[in-house]
């Protein structure tokens, strides 16, 4: 499998205070990561620089060997935790702007999933509820086939129905030759899903394990292990 | 650059565009009657109604620019993640503001021929016209230049502790009423006192200085963009 994304002492500062001190890690093409911490850990400092908006840094990251800006937002489908659409847009405006925006939109995926979370094309997205609008999020999301994907507490808001519904589809249409990045602290919501960890603690990586060697090794879930890393890290 | 802008003009269709754009008429028709009703003195009118119809052109403007709050702040917003050139971006701003200027123009053009048999009055000849756009473009480049120059040193000025209270009075800080104060401030204090300055004390020509305005805008919409696209920082 070939790298998407390599980061190499990565540190972010803000003022006097350091977001992301020091990260070195790899992802690999294929394969869906859990970046995962507790609040504050660096997680959405991490991804807002893989995504090219914080464009002020110490040390390299690459995508597909090329620095983020303007030739990587093209590859990278970037799913932030806060607000995204305009308060002017439908919902049949916001596919149409990631259609017309990106080359790699998939029309008939996005219709397909409009239908499936249940979202009608003329609602405005003002007056969608917060569950509502991270459906939207991820529907448009998800339709791009974005080399690698960048999702930043994607499932927050959303009922656990339409989570499995979205954790089936997010499953059942993954490309190999995409790379996904889910930062979340619900591990829970994302267990099933994940090949590989990465548990992020004061903006640095302090653990990363495959899924499987997890609950193979420990026998235990990712969530246990999650927080026995965290407990431990804790008292010292 | 055609996506761009269509994505600009359908904020048109909010309902606080449309009020604004309504109201722009009314103002017009309101100045005509005033004159007709109330006998109040055409020029009072036209000054007084060229001055509300620009407010009404900064509103909308402002409008426009305010998704370039969040790259200044902590909200992420489409423009910001899309694979397009900044540069493209402020242009369509830019453009996306000829409807509105049209809309001035013709409430303008409305009074002028209401007024026509007025004596003493003085219109906005060509050069005028040209001269408020263009300095209108200076005023927004230099408005999201400041806003992207003050982002990018944002992290790197670290002030002394007794220094910090600095950071509240921060001209970088930018929420929505700090972009209507900041291009209020630009158009209604800055820029007719700076024309002024030129025009009467330095007794420079009017193309000249509409060239100087051009040649400015351009190289502050394009550090605004560089600025935007490679130092952005939020």
């Amino acid at each position: 499998m070939g790298e998407i994304l390599s980061v190499s002492n990565l540190i972010k500062r803000y003022g006097e205070k350091t977001a992301l001190n020091g990260v070195n890690c790899r992802f690999e093409q294929g394969k869906i990561y859990g970046l995962l911490g507790p609040n504050a850990a660096g997680k959405t400092t991490f991804l807002k620089v893989c995504a090219a908006l914080i464009m002020i840094y110490q040390g390299q990251v690459l995508i597909d060997g090329v620095r983020p800006g303007l030739a990587t937002k093209a590859k990278v489908a970037y799913l932030p935790d806060g607000d995204y659409f305009f308060d002017w847009m439908r919902v049949a405006d916001a596919v149409n702007y990631f259609s017309d925006f990106f080359a790699d939109f998939d029309r008939a995926k996005a219709e397909h999933l409009l239908h499936e979370l249940e979202l009608e094309k003329s609602s405005p997205v003002r007056s969608l509820s917060k569950g509502m609008k991270a459906r939207l999020k991820l529907a448009v999301v998800l339709s791009r086939r974005a080399r690698l994907f960048l999702l930043d507490e994607a499932f927050d808001g959303v009922d656990p129905v339409t989570r499995e519904k979205i954790i089936d589809i997010m499953l059942n249409t993954f490309d190999q030759e995409s790379t996904m990045i889910l930062a979340t602290h619900h591990i829970d919501y994302v267990e099933g899903l994940l090949d590989e960890v990465k548990l992020l603690h004061r903006g640095e990586v302090i653990r990363e394990i495959a899924a499987d060697e997890i609950r193979q090794n420990s026998g235990q879930s990712i969530g246990e292990y999650y927080l026995e890393v965290f407990r431990n890290e804790k008292a010292t | 650059m055609k996506k761009l802008l269509k994505y600009q003009l359908i904020q048109y269709r909010s309902l606080e565009m449309k009020v604004i754009l309504g109201i722009m008429p009314m103002l017009t028709l309101l100045g005509w009657l005033s004159h007709h009703l109330f006998g109040v003195s055409a020029g009072t009118i036209l000054q007084l109604s060229s001055l509300l119809l620009f407010y009404g052109v900064l509103s909308i403007s402002a409008s426009h620019y305010r998704h370039y709050i969040p790259a200044f702040s902590t909200w992420e917003r489409l423009p910001l993640l899309i694979p397009l050139p900044q540069l493209w971006s402020l242009l369509s701003i830019l453009l996306a503001s000829l409807p509105v200027w049209a809309t001035y123009a013709a409430c303008y053009l409305a009074l002028t021929i209401a007024f026509r048999h007025q004596p003493g009055l003085q219109f906005f000849d060509g050069w005028q016209w040209l001269m408020l756009t263009g300095l209108y473009i200076l005023a927004q480049s230099t408005f999201v230049c400041q806003l992207a120059a003050g982002s990018a040193l944002k992290d790197r000025l670290i002030l002394p502790k007794k220094l910090r209270f600095l950071r509240k009075l921060a001209w970088w800080r930018a929420d929505d009423s700090s972009v209507m104060f900041s291009i209020f401030w630009v158009m209604i204090v800055i820029v007719p006192l700076h024309s002024m300055v030129f025009t009467e004390y330095i007794a420079i020509s009017l193309s000249l200085l509409a060239l100087i305005v051009y040649a400015s805008s351009a190289v502050l919409l394009y550090s605004a963009a560089c600025l935007l696209e490679k130092y952005s920082n939020y």
